[in-house]
């Protein structure tokens, strides 16, 4: 009963977990584009 | 000569009679199993690359069982089970799969290799055009992934050992490799073959799945194709590079992958066609010798563990949960687009690129043949690499904390 207890709260901070580093993963993709099209609009003025 | 002698000395066969009658029997069918699965590589119903190698050995090692120097029945194949180091200087020299076995498998470095060889062949291109929705369906089709961890347990299995089943969901066999040896290695063998037949059988099961959730209106919602832009090279090597490096700060115990699939991806982006070339190769020749000791771990002596019955059910369970849980994603992408975006793509979350990226590509046309949404497929289909390794990360990580 404990060891369920524990991997339905491990299974919790998985989910939590993986929300945030996705969503860190998908920042830093984001952050990535923002600078590659901020330079390509720098080098076509 | 008498009768008995020459009995004694076809080994393959006079073994049969020196084992209970039920391993005689489980071991006719790894033979006729094999053998099925190597005409189903052949026939390319299933996937050949790791069908042919594993179906291969798994006949001939379960027909080549003998009488060993102790007297025990085993192969000159692999011995997984050995740990006493002179018992395992003397396997090195007698079996001719056991150093490959222990200084590939058993140390991690199989999983890592194949992972830098996914790695070059894989192209972020559709997952830096539609990051969020690509990491949402992926996270959706790690369902079966977190919600088998608890259902194990459920089963009687300990936390680690329950997260080494679980991590089967993400359709990743290096994960799987990766975390049933740091979590559960007792469980490695059956956790580890399993998880690659089952990865071969994806192509056939998931399109009953699709067909079972997803109406057939929906399967044939086109996707252009020219919607996803080009991205520079130079975008996809930075990401890899950062990437790499943050994942690896937060999950040191998973370091070694996410160091090995972004380099791949570096590789890739980058201009060094020799590096290119060869990860190609090693890729190649990791995934050859993978199937090979994989099939040859498929012994009748070393998957009599009765808990192997289990994690064949909880397997299955987990694959199907993420399939569920990537097409029900889908459906949420389907409704919050106002209708522009194929369900069929959460299917690809699931990852195991690009067999589940080709099945919705698959369903999809048996819709309608001009459809084409392969491309929008592997978006989801590369992430689902990304968050497995992030889970596989979390689970190698916090498990021995709890």
């Amino acid at each position: 009963m404990e060891n369920l207890t524990g991997a339905l709260k491990l299974a919790a901070l998985t989910f939590v977990l993986g929300l945030v580093m996705c969503g860190l993963v998908g920042a830093i993709v984001i952050v990535i584009s923002k600078i590659a099209s901020g330079r390509k609009g720098d080098a076509s003025r | 000569m008498n009768a008995t002698k020459l009995w004694e000395s076809l080994p393959g066969f006079y073994s049969f009679t020196l084992m209970e009658p039920g391993s005689a029997l489980i071991r006719i069918f790894l033979i006729l199993l094999g053998v099925f699965l190597v005409y189903m590589g052949y026939k390319e119903k299933l996937e050949p690359l790791l069908m042919l190698p594993i179906g291969f050995t798994m006949a001939v090692v379960n027909g080549g069982i003998l009488v060993m120097a102790g007297g025990e029945l085993g192969t000159l194949f692999v011995n997984p089970m050995i740990s006493e180091p002179v018992k395992l200087l003397d396997a090195l020299q007698i079996n001719f799969l056991q150093p490959f076995y222990n200084f590939t498998f058993a140390n991690g470095l199989i999983a890592c290799l194949v992972f830098m060889g996914i790695g070059a062949i894989t192209d972020l291109d559709f997952f830096i055009a539609r990051p969020f929705l690509s990491l949402f369906l992926a996270l959706g089709a790690e369902l079966g992934t977190i919600l088998t961890l608890p259902l194990a347990v459920a089963f009687g299995f300990s936390l680690k050992e329950a997260a080494s089943i679980a991590i089967v969901g993400g359709a990743d066999g290096p994960m799987v490799l990766f975390t049933s040896l740091i979590l559960a290695k007792h469980l490695f063998v059956p956790i580890a073959v399993m998880a690659y037949v089952y990865l071969g059988i994806c192509y056939v099961v998931y399109p009953y799945l699709i067909k079972l959730m997803i109406p057939r209106k929906l399967r044939a919602i086109p996707m252009d194709p020219m919607e996803i832009p080009t991205i520079p090279a130079s975008e996809k090597f930075s990401f890899a590079i950062i990437a790499g490096v943050v994942l690896s700060m937060f999950f040191p115990v998973a370091a070694p992958l996410f160091a090995c699939f972004f380099f791949g991806v570096a590789v890739k982006e980058s201009n060094i066609e020799r590096f290119r070339d060869f990860l190609d190769n090693l890729l190649s020749g990791s995934t050859l010798f993978l199937g090979v000791t994989l099939g040859a771990l498929l012994s009748v002596t070393t998957v009599m563990d009765p808990k192997v019955f289990l994690i064949l059910i909880l397997g299955m369970i987990a694959l199907l949960l993420s399939g569920v849980g990537g097409l029900l994603a889908g459906l949420i992408a389907y409704k919050v687009s106002g209708g522009k975006i194929n369900p069929l793509i959460g299917i690809a979350a699931v990852s195991c690129v690009p067999t589940t990226a080709k099945v919705a590509q698959h369903c999809a046309m048996e819709e309608d043949e001009t459809i084409l949404i392969l491309p929008h497929a592997m978006g989801p289909c590369v992430a689902g690499v990304i968050t497995t390794a992030i889970i596989c990360g979390i689970y190698v990580t916090f498990v021995p904390l709890f």
